[in-house]
């Protein structure tokens, strides 16, 4: 494989310099120049996110946080339009002979919230960017959605997107194209969120009130993004508003949110603070069943967004993020901790900042630099007095970076910068907390790495036809002492036990590093005025890991760094697309296949206790996994009618060749994750009934997931015990559901400041009793031993129809 | 509408909403079960061999007769076991006690010819109980129980890993109850035992384990049983507790996860058990089960039962009309014996 990038590196060095020298030969008959403009408000403030597009040479381009755009034109005459949510578009006629600044005034729209087509990107974008396996959701889109128990949540809305399963409703995060939940890059403003579950895994931690847009990548990652294999979801939150005082918020069954954004100097500085807090620890008492009524459940979490702009060139932003969940269970099953209680008490927090600046340089180059603090920790209590104890945990990311974007020409355009980023763990540390208990205290040592990167990536139109996006990012991490390293005798498994000896690291001293290029290429040849075809490669790399051997990693999931066992993660993607806009860029399709194969995906021998294990190497497997698939997209766009539609046939597989005899009932065969599932089908579709009145539904189908049932049962020692043997080689039943939504928008023709809407939803609106696993249980009491009876049984979480409402207001 | 309520409700997670459905049978090939123990009591032994059956079938298990059954130690000496019933074989109690800090494996012998063997394993020196204490749990309606715990002080100098088992003994007057329904009404007959007899009572499909992985050198207090509070004479318990090696802890351990997983997607993923015994000339074979080699030592107590201002529920009552009958029963069976308990008063 080394030698393939290399070959690639190349290849993509020789076509840029070619690229140069082409630019300067005199064959070029017309005049590049340069238009430079601004979109402006009636108050004169830059609008960003305005799409301004040149429909006759099918361009666009959307405007930065200043309101600024620019294209690099041959001379001629050109009408630009200018399209916004919530505001009128307009056209603008320039005529370019010279380098030109502009600037286009839009006026909002009475009808403020009446927008039946969301603009939000420019027409045949789909067709005419070289991103492939990219997909863009706005809030409003978002918001319109069904809901469950009346939250909108991003995570849930990103199911309804080609290539992203999850195993099953309530399970943490999302898997993209057949990786691991924490093989995704989960963005919000730029800062790593480590865990994106609020409630175990049934909600997720961003407040849809704060949110502007996210984008999903799948394949075509951007080379400024590293880290992680499968892909990044970037969140992106709204910008507080420089001029007016605003508030948002909503009224739910389960919890409630806020929003305040207001200017502190108008016209410099304004802030954003959002608010959500849930009130499940009065619901669960009311519930009549032993079990669940002394479980405590209880989030929540504030955004807050700060904004000033220092001058035309330069703005600062800084991000705060914190969030809490408290999660209080009967039992001890979950706890991964060898002790006997009665309860189990899980709690985990994220605190994040981000301080970004934004320059301009003239008018090619703009730059972001950003300081970023991203923390995690999950702690585990045991409240019973003989076992009293705390476990807790951490992750802390520390990063830099600037990236720095950069016109050439009319022909490329720049992409480059460097980040770094100093982790460190705390994989667990044991107290007790209480006199009276009988623990001892562990804390394993903490892990400290570097990781850093470079990037570049040009996006080079050729021609008219053909474009090509090159990229290329280069990693090095180091793990850094202080450490220590057990050195274990060659051919048998490794075990603490039997060691040849241990290599300690002194403070800051590498213990292991691990570097590698990471080519990111997509090439797309445009097959007609709204049709293309792309191709696309990348290969990313991880050095991050969350360590799990339950079916769904559980929030308090132990972190882990790559050292000199544990390597890191490698994927290499290929992918291959056509896409195809109809009826004047109403209707818009796509068809993608993909093919990835991952090295050192990691698996544990059963029956390991991960999260105070010294020497994570002596359970742990890593295996080779291979996903393929198709994933069909088409969407409407226009009319009353909208929606989209996907279909995704795919699968993902983990294979482990371990050399140790211990592992032959897992070794040598492929074996599917658990979440593949091969079919899955969305449909969605809005219809704009009038002005005030809208209407969703939400159809989803999928392949059940795989699961182990027992194939045979043997008696020993007075119980009967199930026997499993083929992992993951049985399914549970096929999974769909359908939701229903009306949203209530506020009369648009009373300009009240005060505005309200409602959003009734009914989940599972058929009820069905959706599988979430099947499991069997032997009969272990006197009777039914001699009967020797085993049963089966289907667990659903959602088994009827779940109607909710929620009340939102704005003003 | 209650269970609708909390089927709806999400977090039905944890018990969830569960309905009973049936898969068609697999169709398995059937693997050898060994089942057996050696420890620092005295014998006799028993090692029990038998065939799994699929998962969904309702057929009593096969036991496996003929086979050549042994036991070795780290000394070279081999004790053979005898035939006792179909499928279980038994050691020679005169010639044959597990002692302290000797390894011990199995070999067996099928009449096919297959020869199996478990990997020698030592009997770890077994901790003693300090103490076992009771306490009241209030309960609904005939579910007021004991809680039954013994309390331990773990050894500090070595990792040790805990096993428990306990039984009741109780006087029986009765050996068979026979119930006719006719049109002249209902009769229970009773048959009295031909001789003393004790009602052995244990917990079936209970596991009580424990590892001093997290509280090494500290004493600590297990929960063993729940006993019910049907009476308020005393009851006689007796615990046995094991010192087990890691890899039998582990063994057990992934057992009690197993037959507890209730389909919560963050149980562990369930995987095969492997025990400690091999073909010898095909170790791809799959065995299950394991031969237990541990330390052992007991406690005998009688649990106090009463409790102020709240009376022991009694056994139902029974409808009919009695007729207690002259002839007598033997006192026989795996869950009767005539052999007085020891420190039974």
């Amino acid at each position: 494989m080394k030698k393939f990038s290399f070959f690639l590196l190349t290849i993509i060095l020789s076509l840029f310099f070619t690229s140069l020298f082409a630019q300067q030969s005199p064959s070029k008959k017309k005049k590049v120049f340069i238009l430079n403009g601004e979109v402006k408000d009636e108050a004169g403030k830059g609008v960003e996110g305005a799409t301004v597009s040149i429909e006759d040479i099918g361009r666009g381009v959307v405007t930065n946080q200043d309101g600024y755009f620019k294209f690099e034109l041959t001379e001629g005459v050109y009408i630009l339009k200018v399209t916004y949510v919530g505001f009128y578009s307009k056209s603008k006629r320039v005529e370019l002979y010279s380098n030109q600044l502009i600037q286009i005034d839009i006026v909002k729209s009475v009808k403020e919230l009446q927008e039946v087509e969301i603009v939000d990107q420019s027409k045949d974008k789909n067709v005419n960017s070289t991103q492939t396996g990219t997909s863009r959701m706005t809030i409003n889109t978002i918001k319109k959605l069904p809901t469950l128990l009346g939250e909108v949540d991003v995570i849930r809305s990103l199911q309804t997107l080609p290539g992203v399963t999850t195993v099953g409703e309530g399970a943490s995060g999302f898997n993209v194209r057949g990786g691991n939940i924490d093989q995704n890059l989960v963005l919000m403003d730029d800062i790593p969120i480590f865990n994106t579950s609020h409630l175990l895994g049934f909600y997720s931690v961003f407040n849809p009130e704060a949110v502007r847009d996210m984008t999903l990548y799948r394949g075509g990652t951007p080379a400024q993004f590293g880290g992680r294999t499968s892909s990044v979801l970037d969140i992106k939150l709204k910008e507080p508003d420089l001029d007016t005082f605003r508030a948002s918020g909503g009224i739910g069954i389960l919890a409630s949110r806020l929003l305040l954004e207001t200017p502190i100097v108008r016209e410099k500085v304004s802030i954003l603070v959002a608010g959500r807090g849930s009130y499940t620890d009065v619901l669960f008492p009311l519930i009549n069943n032993s079990s669940i009524n002394k479980t405590k459940a209880s989030y929540y979490d504030i955004t807050s967004k700060l904004r000033w702009k220092l001058n035309d060139k330069n703005a600062l932003f800084f991000t705060g993020y914190f969030s809490n969940d408290v999660f209080k269970i009967t039992g001890d099953s979950l706890s991964g901790l060898e002790v006997n209680a009665t309860s189990t008490l899980f709690k985990w927090q994220t605190q994040a900042t981000a301080l970004r600046w934004n320059h301009i340089f003239g008018n090619k180059m703009s730059m972001n630099a950003s300081i970023i603090n991203s923390q995690y920790k999950p702690i585990i209590e045991i409240p019973d007095v003989d076992f009293a104890s705390k476990l807790e945990a951490g992750i802390n990311h520390n990063q830099f970076k600037t990236d720095f974007l950069y016109f050439l020409n009319a022909r490329h355009k720049f992409d480059f910068g460097v980040s770094a980023i100093l982790t460190k763990i705390q994989p667990g540390s044991l107290l007790p907390t209480s006199d009276l208990s009988a623990i001892n205290s562990v804390v394993l040592p903490n892990e400290k790495a570097l990781e850093t990167g470079i990037y570049f990536n040009d996006e080079w139109q050729i021609n008219k036809k053909v474009s090509l996006s090159y990229g290329l990012r280069y990693a090095l991490y180091g793990l850094m002492g202080e450490g220590r390293v057990f050195q274990y005798e060659d051919n048998i498994l490794k075990d603490t036990a039997i060691i040849k000896g241990i290599l300690n690291y002194k403070n800051g001293e590498i213990i292991k590093w691990y570097q590698g290029p990471e080519p990111r290429l997509t090439l797309k040849i445009q097959t007609g005025d709204d049709a293309s075809v792309k191709l696309g490669y990348q290969r990313m790399q991880q050095f991050t890991q969350l360590i799990s051997n339950t079916t769904s990693a559980l929030p308090t999931a132990r972190w882990k760094m790559s050292d000199t066992y544990i390597k890191p993660q490698i994927a290499d993607q290929i992918s291959l697309g056509y896409f195809r806009n109809f009826k004047d860029n109403s209707i818009e399709t796509s068809v993608e296949f993909y093919y990835k194969n991952a090295a050192n995906f990691p698996d544990y021998r059963s029956g390991s206790n991960l999260l105070l294990l010294d020497a994570v190497e002596t359970v742990l497997n890593q295996g080779k996994s291979r996903s393929y698939g198709m994933e069909v997209y088409v969407r409407k766009k226009k009319g009353r009618t909208t929606g989209w539609l996907t279909y995704t046939y795919s699968r993902s597989e983990v294979i482990i060749n371990s050399p140790y005899p211990e592992d032959k009932p897992v070794n040598g065969i492929y074996y599917p994750t658990n979440f593949d599932k091969p079919h899955v089908l969305n449909l969605i579709t809005n219809y704009y009934y009038n002005s005030r009145i809208n209407f969703s539904a939400n159809f989803t189908y999928s392949t059940g997931r795989p699961i182990t049932l027992a194939q045979d049962k043997y008696y020993i020692d007075n119980i009967y015990v199930p026997n499993f043997v083929n992992r993951n080689k049985d399914r549970i039943p096929d999974y769909h559901r359908l939701d229903l939504s009306m949203n209530i928008e506020p009369n648009p023709n009373k300009s009240k400041r005060f505005k309200s809407s409602w959003n009734i939803s009914i989940y599972n609106a058929y009820g069905r009793r959706n599988a979430y696993s099947i499991f069997s249980k032997t009969r272990n009491n006197r009777i039914y031993q001699v009967l020797n009876r085993a049963e089966s049984y289907r667990l659903a979480i959602i088994g009827a129809v779940i109607p909710s409402i929620t009340y939102n207001f704005k003003f | 509408m209650k269970n609708i309520f909390y089927c709806i409700f999400l977090f039905s997670l944890l018990t969830g909403c569960i309905d009973k459905i049936e898969l068609k049978e697999a169709n398995v090939l059937r693997k050898l079960i060994v089942d057996g123990t050696v420890t620092n009591y005295p014998g006799p032994y028993f090692v029990t061999l038998s065939y799994s059956e699929p998962f969904n079938s309702i057929k009593i298990t096969e036991l496996i007769s003929g086979a050549t059954v042994t036991i070795s130690d780290n000394l070279g000496n081999v004790f053979p076991l005898s035939a006792f019933t179909n499928g279980v074989y038994k050691t020679d109690s005169a010639s044959f006690r597990g002692i302290v800090g000797r390894s011990y494996s199995v070999n067996i012998k099928t009449l096919d010819g297959k020869q199996y063997k478990s990997k020698p394993e030592p009997i770890l020196p077994p901790v003693p109980i300090d103490s076992i204490s009771s306490r009241f749990v209030p309960g609904q309606i005939r579910t007021a129980s004991f809680e039954v715990s013994v309390k331990v002080s773990d050894p500090s100098v070595s990792k040790n890993f805990y096993r428990w088992k306990w039984r009741n003994y109780d006087t029986l007057e009765t050996c068979r109850i026979s119930r006719v329904k006719s049109d002249a009404g209902s009769f229970v007959y009773l048959s009295p035992c031909c001789q003393k007899c004790w009602q052995i009572t244990t917990c079936y499909g209970c596991l009580a384990l424990f590892s001093d992985e997290l509280s090494n050198g500290k004493s600590f207090t297990q929960k063993i049983a729940n006993i019910p509070y049907d009476n308020s004479y005393d009851y006689y318990v007796q615990i046995d507790q094991y010192s087990i090696s890691k890899e039998n802890y582990n063994y057990w351990n992934l057992v009690q996860g197993q037959i507890s997983n209730s389909g919560g997607i963050f149980d562990n993923t369930p995987a095969f058990i492997e025990g400690n015994v091999y073909n010898i000339n095909d170790p791809d074979e799959q065995v299950l089960g394991i031969f237990n080699v541990m330390g052992a030592s007991k406690k005998i107590t009688y649990i106090q039962r009463t409790v102020k201002g709240i009376i022991p529920y009694s056994p139902p009552p029974i409808t009919g009309t009695v007729i207690t009958l002259r002839d007598c029963q033997p006192c026989s069976g795996d869950t009767r014996t005539p052999i007085k308990p020891e420190g039974w008063r």
